[in-house]
């Protein structure tokens, strides 16, 4: 049933690129609310950064509106052309701004609501978990923002990133190591007096700025 | 699996969750939108030029056709009527009265004529002893035109 409807999908998103192709604006308007999410959540979670993660959507599509006319369904899907020009998109800009990411504020911000701690317990564990995917190292994270908060396959990941499909498996697991890893350090942080966003007290009680290492 | 893994696996489903509505802000359509139009225009820009010039060219073509065929018409026309007055240019007209009126029943009488006699019209030269001539004689029975048939 997925198949089916991942084919019809598909094959409306070549008619839509074909259109997008020849001109036609509502077409392009219907591919960049289909797709934007995705590739927005990809870069957000990639960068750190919810304006960097803006800047790459408009990139991503603007690249599409270019290469509309060039683009061969045979070769890759949509969707893989999409996280492919995303994902180079994103690793440049991550080039440019010095592997520094700033943890948006609006993640960071505590909820003034009465809410019970389980609620914030789950936010500060989603922070940290999202904390910790930033500070992967860019090969580890792409693979776990595209396979498992994505749900792309592994066929569409290899081909979005260049690789093979055994290269995304081993990357995943490997991934998954170091996340579990991060997130047992960052608990033990916590112990130590740090809150669980990541930001850092320093020896006056002032909170740092919240700025994450970003490895690429 | 271990438990750790377990945790692990069902943060990320949860994370998934919490993301997936996530979406970007109706500014960024807006500026892609925007990219498009701004990308398109100078094609609409060309497209329309390209369509007036095409239209110029058809027009132009149309007015130089109509044209060439009313002036080779006319040539034609003129080709025609130099022929015809070429051929009538040999029975001579000769206005010998006052014209014929609009709406004037005239007669034509045909007779036979030395050539000697039409001197007095100006005619020197008919090459011919006799002449046929055609006289149009109005109303009042006073020859209007004589046309000379050799």
């Amino acid at each position: 049933m997925h198949e089916i409807e991942d084919r019809d999908r598909a094959e409306s998103d070549q008619a839509l690129v074909r259109k997008t192709a020849a001109g036609d604006r509502e077409a392009f308007a219907a591919l960049y609310r289909r797709h934007q999410a995705s590739v927005y959540r990809f870069a957000r979670l990639m960068t750190g950064s919810a304006s960097t993660a803006e800047d790459v959507v408009q990139e991503v599509f603007l690249a599409l509106m270019k290469d509309a006319g060039r683009y061969d369904a045979a070769r890759a899907t949509l969707t893989t052309y999409l996280f492919g020009t995303a994902r180079r998109v994103t690793r440049r800009r991550l080039l440019r701004e010095r592997r520094f990411v700033e943890i948006d504020a609006s993640d960071t911000a505590a909820d003034d609501s009465p809410d019970v701690s389980a609620m914030l317990e789950r936010k500060d564990a989603l922070h940290q978990l999202r904390d910790a995917i930033v500070s992967l190292p860019s090969r580890y994270r792409e693979v776990v923002v595209l396979c498992d908060l994505e749900d792309v396959t592994y066929e569409t990941a290899a081909a979005s990133i260049g690789c093979a499909i055994g290269t995304v498996r081993s990357r995943l697991h490997r991934a998954r190591q170091l996340l579990g890893t991060k997130l047992r350090r960052m608990d033990g942080r916590h112990v130590d007096g740090r809150h669980m966003d990541g930001r850092c007290v320093d020896g006056r009680g002032a909170v740092a700025e919240p700025v994450m290492r970003c490895a690429v | 699996m271990t438990s750790s893994d377990d945790n692990l696996t069902a943060l990320l489903g949860a994370l998934r969750d919490a993301e997936s509505t996530t979406a970007a802000p109706a500014r960024v359509e807006a500026a892609v939108m925007r990219a498009w139009d701004a990308s398109h225009a100078p094609r609409l820009v060309e497209a329309r030029l390209s369509a007036a010039s095409w239209f110029g060219s058809l027009a132009a073509a149309a007015v130089l056709s109509v044209g060439l065929t009313v002036v080779g018409g006319r040539l034609r026309s003129t080709a025609t009527v130099g022929a015809s007055l070429a051929a009538e240019a040999s029975p001579m007209v000769i206005l010998v009265g006052a014209p014929v009126l609009d709406g004037e029943q005239v007669r034509l009488v045909r007779m036979r004529m030395p050539a000697s006699a039409l001197h007095a019209l100006g005619v020197t030269s008919t090459g011919a002893a006799d002449v046929d001539v055609d006289v149009i004689v109005g109303e009042d029975g006073v020859a209007r035109a004589l046309r000379l048939n050799p």
